[in-house]
């Protein structure tokens, strides 16, 4: 871990100019994109937990991130409740979710978890489209934008919502910080290794992956819970949708997994990477700007298959350890 | 990749997206208009008609004349692409917003994207010209949407009231209809209306079901509509599902009169496809090329002439749209001898245009009502006929006579 | 009564597509242990290709499969080669983001190279159909259907009657005693990675006459392989074939009478239920797990 006991300057030093940084530099769509590497970061933290900590690899996290949005969105429109109270329900959602999901397949070993995670996603996204009356269906759910309200985290400026999402960084990453320190973390880190024998040392294997996912789908329904209230707007097409569950494991995965900066340097590296071939590229020809990410993606897999961050730790002599064992 | 390389690869990303955001400085007479369409991913084939059908429209006005208000300025545009993902294109929007000092905006089709994107041209106060057909678009109480085109009910209260004139002017033995529609927002504000007027003039609804938008396989949808015994469909198709539909009921020998939802049924895509089966199919339609007022109007008949010599086809419903919005937005400049963007929403408020390209939605009047939307527009019917779509309905758009009451 | 049969015709029409697109997605994981992600793509390929071929040279696509399929076997066996191969060693994960990977790089090829247009081919008989007791048949969806037969009749004689198929029963029941056997793996993979691909292209060609092409074609596609891989058992060919046809069935019957927009999900539940009750497989004798 990064958290080096002799260095903790540099991580406070990052968190001080993050704080400082938007009072000094007023530029709304550098602030916007930051936002999105908060949220997107947020989501690849959640996604670790389970996919880098407890090595089952989720390919259906967007449902999370929908039920998050959709809990605030129904709770706010429907009952009027504020975001906070509705993203708590979201949160128990998700995690009820992630129960029924887990105790019934993370039983089972090789790529069953994975495809059951990209069925339940589906199958939350038909669901959320069929019953129209209570989701608004494809046309989605609109939370108009009429001037600043805090009960409903309304603002005219993106001041207050770049402090939110930093925050819940903030949140996600101590979480996994946590995690990887806790018993569950040296439990998953076993059952990671060799099952069998995490199994034979009386690690009860189920219990602690299926506690790990729903850590994981809690994190991902808070991204998605606050992000509706900066977004206004949410459908089941860019949310629950296969494409939104592959982008979070893509930048959990090239950032690094099992590493408290991966995630972050994933979204660091993912979000402003499609904004710059989405400008420059996509005007020439559509289709291009997703190529060149394409091809990124394929060369960090087949060149640094442990991600972006694995390459700074490398440098530094007492992670060696600690990345031997994530290799296994 | 070693440690360093890395670090600068970030690095320069950083500095990259840095350059991504400084503003661009345009030529002093220029006034710069953004698009936002949807260029790549799944809805691209209606973005870049959309985004073509808007560069032509600035070609031609810059070509004759620029905006004459400001001393022939030049319109200047600038294109953002979406992307099919909405959460993108909200960036894409605040990029275009931040980086050019924008008089105004167009959006090329899909209602999840303007509603998306509103957000952020209500806060950074840019008059938004969405071609989008949600119901809702209007009464969020936004200021600066403008919906120049009609709304989804109005399509499907349009398809109704034609089966009515059909039924009346041809003895149609109307029993039975079947209402099938796309499962995205599209297809849900469609087919609420049709549902509305049905009901309203008392036709029998006998099923009616959303699909999954590029599905697999037609075949049981219509041997679903088949056995419920419609006689007439409405099938409801953003994309070429619309083709694939009606091949497969053709296959299937099933022959209702159909109805078709717009979109999907009226882009020469369907006809390419299908060939002769597409003739006399009937389709709502948002814009159609050969309304009588379009075709008496010489800026209109000017755009037409050049979508027809560029693009090889008459010139499709989403494209005359965008068109007509880039018009629009050119008209309001002209009102409002400014380039700032809040006085060009008050112009746009203002306008009431009865000529030029800038009225050829149907029926040649454009006006906003207080919500921003469109007051007089309505959809027109069309039919398919030698490979072209015709105005058929209603009846004050156009002289063309109907082809084969029932196929 | 008529509505029902033409239901179920319905489902085994288009579980004949199913059917060859997953037995080679099923042939791919029993031998190299790889979830290919990119099968759906590929299928997406063997569409392009045949689309461009069958209007370049002016003949039927049906003509033309003994060609693609020709075409996509050196394709796939230099993806294997040169990318697969690379990961095999790696964790799942690796090898399940590669092939993530270039499921959206051929995806955004595909629309840089041809557009984001849907296109298709008008074949002579695209909408011609029989009736036979009661039950229409489009044409082209039954010459799907056949060539689909067809083509797995043709891959479990390989399997079954040729050394070279022997082999890859071999290397997919047990890798490790294969290699012992003195069989070649690595061959063996670039082998079974290339016919797999094979099949997932000739699927798509199979749906040319009477689908449309587009670069996102094989999403879905690719999704419904793995869910019939996985209901006949991963790496069992013929689990693959009798369980597309399932898929088949119960996406037409939900369809019609439950609601179309679903028929999908019928299909998930019936995997999430067999997750439950059989994660070995359907058809497979109840084995430890």
């Amino acid at each position: 871990m990064t958290f080096s006991k002799n260095k903790p300057l540099i991580p406070l030093l990052l968190l001080a100019l993050a704080i400082v940084m938007p009072l000094i530099f007023k530029h709304p769509y550098l602030m916007r994109v930051v936002i999105m590497i908060f949220y997107f970061g947020v989501t690849a933290y959640g996604w670790d937990v389970i996919g880098g900590y407890a090595g089952q690899v989720s390919v259906g996290q967007g449902m999370f991130f929908a039920v998050g949005a959709y809990s605030v969105a129904l709770g706010y429109l429907v009952s009027n409740l504020t975001p906070v109270v509705g993203a708590l329900i979201g949160v128990i959602i998700a995690m009820l979710l992630a129960l029924g999901i887990g105790s019934v397949v993370l039983r089972l070993r090789g790529p069953y978890f994975t495809l059951s995670t990209i069925a339940a996603c589906e199958v939350v996204r038909i669901l959320l489209l069929h019953f129209k009356e209570a989701t608004g269906g494809p046309e989605g759910l609109v939370i108009p934008y009429n001037g600043y309200n805090l009960y409903a985290l309304h603002f005219a400026n993106d001041l207050p919502y770049y402090y939110i999402a930093l925050g819940l960084l903030l949140v996600a990453m101590y979480t996994c910080y946590r995690v990887s320190r806790s018993k569950l973390g040296y439990q998953l880190a076993a059952i990671r290794n060799d099952e069998d024998a995490a199994k034979s040392v009386g690690i009860n294997l189920m219990k602690s992956k299926v506690k790990a996912f729903m850590i994981s789908a809690a994190i991902t329904s808070l991204a998605g819970a606050f992000y509706v209230t900066y977004d206004h707007y949410i459908d089941p097409f860019s949310t629950c949708s296969n494409e939104m569950s592959v982008k979070i494991l893509l930048i959990a995965v090239l950032g690094g997994r099992r590493s408290l900066w991966g995630p972050l340097i994933g979204s660091l590296l993912i979000i402003p990477l499609m904004e710059l071939t989405n400008a420059y590229l996509a005007s020439v020809r559509p289709g291009a700007a997703m190529l060149i990410y394409a091809m990124v993606l394929v060369a960090v897999v087949l060149y640094a298959p442990d991600g972006i961050a694995s390459v700074f730790k490398s440098a530094g002599k007492e992670q060696k350890g600690d990345d031997k064992l994530a290799a296994n | 990749m070693s440690r360093r390389t890395t670090g600068l690869l970030l690095a320069l990303l950083m500095i990259a997206v840095l350059t991504l955001s400084t503003t661009s400085i345009g030529a002093v007479k220029n006034v710069d208009v953004g698009l936002l369409a949807t260029i790549s991913g799944d809805l691209s084939e209606v973005g870049n008609m959309g985004a073509n059908a808007v560069k032509l429209a600035v070609e031609n006005i810059n070509k004759n004349g620029g905006i004459k208000a400001l001393g022939g300025a030049k319109i200047n545009l600038i294109v953002g692409d979406t992307t099919s993902d909405f959460s993108q294109s909200v960036l894409v929007a605040q990029r275009l917003v931040n980086n050019n000092k924008l008089s105004g905006m167009l959006g090329a089709g899909v209602s999840g994207m303007a509603l998306a994107v509103a957000p952020v041209l209500e806060k950074a106060k840019i008059p938004f010209l969405t071609a989008a057909i949600a119901d809702n678009l209007t009464t969020l109480g936004y200021k600066y949407m403008f919906q120049f085109c009609p709304k989804g009910s109005q399509f499907g209260g349009m398809q109704a009231d034609f089966l009515k004139y059909l039924q009346q002017k041809f003895n149609l033995p109307v029993d039975k209809v079947a209402i099938v529609y796309e499962n995205t927002a599209y297809g849900q504000s469609t087919a609420k209306g049709i549902r509305d007027l049905c009901e309203k003039h008392g036709f029998n609804i006998v099923t009616e079901e959303a699909y999954p938008k590029n599905f697999t396989d037609a075949a049981p949808l219509v041997t679903k509509v088949r056995a419920a015994g419609a006689t007439v469909i409405f099938p409801v198709s953003y994309t070429t599902d619309a083709a694939l539909i009606l091949s497969t009921m053709t296959a299937m020998n099933y022959k209702p009169v159909v109805i078709g939802g717009g979109a999907g049924f009226i882009w020469p895509e369907f006809y390419r496809s299908l060939g002769k089966y597409a003739e006399g199919v009937y389709s709502v339609g948002s814009w159609s090329w050969d309304t009588k007022f379009n075709l008496s109007d010489p800026e209109v008949v000017e755009a037409i002439k050049s979508w027809e010599k560029k693009y090889k086809t008459f010139m499709p419903e989403i494209a005359g749209e965008m068109y007509c919005a880039t018009y629009i937005l050119k008209e309001a400049i002209e009102l409002a001898k400014s380039t700032d963007a809040t006085d060009i929403r008050n112009a746009l408020t203002k306008v009431k245009l009865t000529k030029g390209a800038g009225a050829m939605m149907q029926p040649g009047i454009v006006e906003f009502d207080e919500y921003g939307w469109n007051k007089h527009v309505h959809p027109t019917i069309i039919q398919w006929q030698n490979g072209v779509v015709k105005t058929v309905y209603p009846v004050e758009d156009t002289d063309n006579e109907i082809v084969w009451a029932l196929k | 009564m008529g509505t029902f049969f033409q239901t179920i015709t319905n489902g085994i029409l288009i579980g004949g597509v199913y059917a060859v697109v997953a037995t080679g997605l099923t042939l791919i994981f029993g031998v190299l242990n790889v979830a290919n992600f990119a099968q759906g793509e590929f299928m997406m390929l063997g569409m392009y290709v045949t689309l461009f071929l069958s209007r370049g040279l002016g003949v039927d696509p049906y003509l033309l499969t003994f060609l693609v399929a020709v075409i996509f076997i050196a394709f796939g066996y230099l993806v294997e080669k040169f990318l697969i191969h690379q990961t095999l060693s790696k964790p799942h994960e690796t090898q399940m983001l590669l092939t993530l990977g270039l499921a959206i790089f051929f995806r955004s090829l595909m629309m840089v190279i041809c557009g984001p247009n849907y296109q298709s081919l008008a074949v002579p008989y695209r909408l011609k159909s029989l009736l036979i007791g009661g039950v229409l048949l489009s044409y082209p969806r039954l010459l799907s259907f056949l060539v689909a037969v067809v083509l797995i009749i043709l891959l479990w004689l390989f399997l079954n009657y040729t050394e070279l198929g022997r082999a890859i029963r071999a290397s997919s029941q047990n890798s490790k005693a294969a290699t012992l056997m003195g069989i070649n793996s690595n061959w063996m993979y670039g082998i079974a990675f290339s016919i797999g691909i094979m099949l997932a292209a000739v699927g798509g060609l199979t749906l040319v006459p009477f689908y449309y092409v587009f670069p996102d074609v094989g999403v879905y596609f690719g999704l419904i392989a793995f869910v019939v891989v996985v209901l006949g058992g991963l790496g069992d060919v013929l689990g693959a074939i009798v369980s597309a046809l399932l898929i088949g069935i119960i996406e037409s019957v939900t369809a019609q009478y439950v609601a179309l927009d679903l028929s999908h999900l019928g299909v998930f539940l019936v995997f999430i239920l067999v997750l439950v009750f059989r994660p070995q497989g359907l058809l497979r004798g109840r084995r430890s797990s």
